[in-house]
C-alpha cells in the first residue's frame, strides 16, 4: 500500500519539527516547511495526501496557501492548525473545503486520527473514482483525479 | 469625540490582548509538544532508569496539566479582549459571563471568595455593547470582592424575564449595609451612567432585604432591542 505523505507547515519552526517527530513515533512520516512560499514550492514539486496547515504566518499566510492549493490541488486534504483563528476565519477556511480546523494546542492523539481520516477521505475519492472509470464514465473519472496543474500541462 | 475616543481605545486594548493570548497559545503548543515527546520517549523507555523514568513521568504529566489550564485562560481572554471589536454586537449572555468569571475566579480566590453560577440554557441573544457590559459586571463583581469579607459568596444568575434576558449577581449573606459599601457613591454614579449609554435597565443594591443587583438586557430583536 502506498505510503501516505503529510506535509506540516507551520512559521514556528520547533513546533513543527518536534510535531514532526512525534507523528514518526506514531508510524506517520512527515515532511515540514516553514512557510507558505516554501509550502506552495514544495507542493508543486511532492504533492502530500494531507496538509496541516497554520494561518498566520509572514509572507504569504496560510489562507492564502489553502485558497491556492485548493485551486491547483483540491485533492489534497488540508487539516488547519492554528492558535490565532477566529470564528470568521473558520468560516471561511470551511468554505474554501478544509477537512477539518483545529485550535493550537492540539492533541497528538487526536491530530493523528484526523490525518488518518483525511487520508482515507482522499483515498475513498480517487476510489470513487476508478468506479467511474470501470462504469465507462472515463472524463467524470479524469476530472475528479487530476489536478488544474495537470491539466495545464497537457 | 469622547466616544470616539474611548470605542478606539477599547479596540487597541482589544487589540493588544487579543495578540498577547494569540501568541501565548503558540507558546503553549510549543510546550505540549515539547512535553508530549519527553512524554513519548518515556514510554518507549528511552529514560533511563526506572526511578527517573517515573520522576519524568509527573513532570510531564503536570506540564500537561498546567497546558490545558492555562489554554483555557487563554482563550477566554481571548474572547474577552475580542468582545470590543465591535461596539454594538448581537451575543449569547451566558458565554460572555463565562468568560468574564473564568477572569475574575483568581480575584475571588485571592479573597477567599466564592462565585458560583446559574445560567438558564436556551436563552435567546442579547443585542448591546458587549464590552462596556463587561465592564459593568465587573466593576460590580470586582467591588463585592474588594469589600466582602473572606468566605463571600457571590451568586451569578442568568434567566429570560418579559422579553429581556436578566443577569442577577446576588451577594449571599451579605446586609443591605454591606450593599451600602459595596455600591459606594462614585460606582453608583459610573454605573447609571453607564447602564444608561447602553439602554439596559439596572436594580441594585438592595432588593427584598437582600444584595442583589439586577441588570435586563433587551433580547435580540425583543421590545427593547435597538432599531
Amino acid at each position: 500500500m502506498k505510503e501516505m505523505k503529510v506535509l506540516l507547515v507551520d512559521d514556528e519552526e520547533t513546533f513543527v519539527k518536534t510535531l514532526s517527530e512525534r507523528l514518526e513515533m506514531r508510524d506517520m512520516k512527515s515532511d515540514t516547511v516553514f512557510g507558505g512560499q516554501e509550502a506552495l514550492h514544495f507542493v508543486d514539486d511532492n504533492e502530500p495526501d494531507v496538509m496541516v496547515l497554520d494561518l498566520k504566518m509572514p509572507g504569504i499566510d496560510g489562507m492564502e496557501v489553502l485558497r491556492r492549493i485548493k485551486k491547483r490541488y483540491p485533492r489534497i486534504q488540508v487539516i488547519i492548525l492554528t492558535g490565532h483563528g477566529t470564528d470568521k476565519d473558520e468560516d471561511e477556511a470551511r468554505r474554501l473545503g478544509i477537512f477539518d480546523y483545529m485550535q493550537k494546542p492540539a492533541d497528538i492523539e487526536t491530530l493523528a486520527e484526523r490525518i488518518k481520516a483525511a487520508y482515507k477521505t482522499k483515498v475513498q475519492d480517487v476510489m470513487a473514482a476508478v468506479a467511474f472509470a470501470e462504469a465507462g464514465e472515463a472524463e467524470t473519472a479524469i476530472n475528479m483525479v487530476t489536478t488544474k496543474k495537470e491539466k495545464e500541462s497537457e | 469625540m469622547e466616544n470616539v475616543l474611548r470605542d478606539s481605545h477599547l479596540a487597541c486594548v482589544g487589540k493588544l490582548l487579543a495578540g498577547f493570548t494569540h501568541e501565548l497559545k503558540n507558546h503553549l503548543a510549543i510546550i505540549n509538544e515539547s512535553s508530549g515527546l519527553m512524554a513519548d520517549m518515556l514510554e518507549m523507555g528511552k529514560g533511563g532508569e526506572e526511578e527517573t523514568c517515573r520522576k519524568f513521568q509527573k513532570i510531564t504529566s503536570t506540564i500537561a496539566e498546567r497546558v490545558v489550564q492555562a489554554n483555557v485562560l487563554a482563550r477566554h481572554l481571548n474572547g474577552f479582549a475580542h468582545r470590543m471589536d465591535v461596539p454594538d454586537s448581537v451575543f449569547d449572555i451566558n458565554e460572555l459571563l463565562d468568560e468574564e468569571l473564568a477572569l475574575i475566579l483568581r480575584f475571588a480566590k485571592l479573597k477567599g471568595v466564592s462565585i458560583s453560577s446559574r445560567f438558564q440554557g436556551g436563552l435567546p441573544s442579547v443585542d448591546s455593547n458587549p464590552a462596556l457590559l463587561q465592564f459593568i459586571l465587573f466593576a460590580l463583581i470586582d467591588s463585592i470582592i474588594s469589600r466582602l469579607e473572606c468566605a463571600g459568596e457571590i451568586n451569578v444568575i442568568t434567566l429570560e424575564s418579559g422579553g429581556n434576558v436578566q443577569v442577577r449577581i446576588e451577594v449571599a449573606g451579605a446586609t443591605p449595609e454591606d450593599g451600602g459599601r459595596i455600591f459606594h457613591k462614585d460606582l453608583a454614579e459610573l454605573i447609571r451612567f453607564a447602564v444608561k449609554k447602553i439602554n439596559i435597565s439596572f436594580d441594585g443594591p438592595v432588593d427584598k432585604g437582600r444584595v442583589r443587583f439586577t441588570l435586563n438586557i433587551p433580547s435580540a430583536g425583543g421590545p427593547g432591542a435597538p432599531c
